[in-house]
């Protein structure tokens, strides 16, 4: 436990167990019961916290000390993500691999820029092209689980979980299609 | 000014194929049905890749315009406007279909605001930031070291050679047209040239054209073309014993 503590301490990324067990030269099983007891040494009262995050494990100072944290060295300036930068990730984040005309398609409006953006702040990485040829696919990338506290790949609540209720959905298509002529006038009076 | 041409270029829709200009035309005469032109395909069309290269300012100004006003008029023929009299059936199929898209992409817009949540919760904590002297950068997801070899080897091979089998080698040697011309010219004085060689190929004719002027230049024959481009006789100078 000592030497997956100093070896977490030490990283500045997040470590996989496969490569926790090749350091201490201690199964997968036993690094997994070392992590364990990490964390119990780490509870509410340590300024640290053992997370899994982005494929693997990291030692952080606790979310309540980042005033005191940001005094000791300068906050990078926040990285403000709009809301279809927000909204590009999330379709790529459930689709990837998934290209630039495929997300344009789903969300209706040309995605070019936003992906070309999101890829050079590093949320999206190049994924290959289909076997048969085409577009570009893209998926997300470690940063991606690291900004957004997910601890793999895949980490992410099911999108069904998402889906409008009945009455939501009816709610939206009643809006449209009989907002129009119903909403006011003499049409909804009638 | 535009560039000749400008607003003629092809957009190549699923509904229209064509000028831009017409396409505009026709929806403004109502023969497209707007509801069919993708705005997103017309604008990249038009607006897209290398557009600096086709359009000028006040061009581009114009059609930013147009695909503005296109683009209100779609939505105010999807949405409808208060107090607007009963829809025709195609506005109501086409707002059924956006209300449908709507539906579909609305778990995507939850899933951006669930993100953008986690955002603001995983803002807190902080992570060593240095990196370590010495110690290589992490491998890359799911590029294992040999599926990276698999993927270049074939990058690696030499491409076979092409193939010249389909083409025919045709080889004409002025010696030996030399020795059949002066065979020919020991049965008959006169030779005419196109009777010779009837529908021989140009590059056998050139080649025996050179072999009579190299019998004439060493004095064994005469060459006599009446008129331009016309056939050529040649006569032997050799005395005929009797």
């Amino acid at each position: 436990m000592r030497q997956i503590e100093a070896l977490l301490f030490l990283s500045p990324e997040p470590l996989s167990v496969a490569a926790l067990s090749d350091l201490t030269q201690a199964t997968p099983p036993e690094v997994r019961g070392a992590l364990a007891q990490l964390a119990d040494r780490h509870d509410h009262d340590s300024g640290l916290e053992v997370a899994e995050i982005a494929g693997g494990v990291a030692l952080r100072t606790r979310a309540d000390l980042h005033e005191v944290c940001d005094r000791l060295r300068e906050r990078p300036p926040e990285d403000r993500l709009s809301p279809a930068a927000l909204e590009t990730l999330a379709v790529v984040a459930y689709l990837e691999p998934v290209s630039r005309p495929e997300i344009s398609r789903l969300r209706g409006v040309a995605a070019d820029n936003t992906v070309v953006s999101l890829v050079e702040r590093g949320l999206l990485e190049e994924a290959g092209r289909p076997d048969g040829g085409g577009a570009v696919r893209y998926r997300t990338t470690r940063a991606f689980q690291a900004r957004f506290g997910l601890r793999g790949a895949g980490d992410l609540p099911s999108l069904e979980t998402f889906e409008l209720s009945g009455p939501e959905a009816e709610k939206v298509r009643e809006r449209l299609i009989e907002g129009g002529h119903l909403a006011t006038g003499p049409a909804h009076d009638a | 000014m535009a560039e000749p041409g400008a607003l003629q270029q092809t957009v190549d829709l699923d509904v229209f194929y064509g000028p831009f200009d017409l396409l505009l035309t026709l929806v403004l005469r109502e023969e497209v049905q707007l509801f069919e032109v993708s705005l997103v395909d017309l604008i990249q069309g038009a607006l897209g890749d290398h557009a600096v290269e086709r359009w000028d300012l006040e061009t581009a100004s114009e059609l930013v315009v147009l695909l503005s006003a296109l683009a209100e008029l779609k939505a105010r023929q999807l949405l409808g406007e208060p107090g607007e009299a009963e829809p025709d059936p195609d506005a109501v199929e086409a707002r059924e279909r956006l209300a449908a898209r709507l539906i579909a992409y609305a778990p995507f817009q939850r899933a951006a605001e669930w993100l953008a949540d986690q955002a603001g919760e995983s803002a807190g904590p902080r992570y060593r930031r240095v990196p370590i002297p010495g110690v290589p950068p992490p491998t890359p997801q799911a590029e294992l070291p040999a599926s990276l070899a698999a993927a270049l080897a074939p990058l690696l091979l030499a491409p076979p050679a092409p193939s010249l089998t389909h083409l025919t080698s045709r080889r004409v040697h002025l010696p030996s047209l030399l020795a059949r011309l002066k065979e020919q010219l020991i049965f008959v004085r006169r030779l005419s040239f196109e009777a010779m060689l009837g529908d021989a190929p140009p590059l056998e004719e050139a080649m025996m054209l050179l072999a009579a002027l190299e019998l004439a230049r060493r004095g064994e024959v005469t060459l006599d073309q009446p008129t331009l481009f016309g056939d050529i006789t040649i006569s032997s100078t050799r005395m005929v014993s009797t």
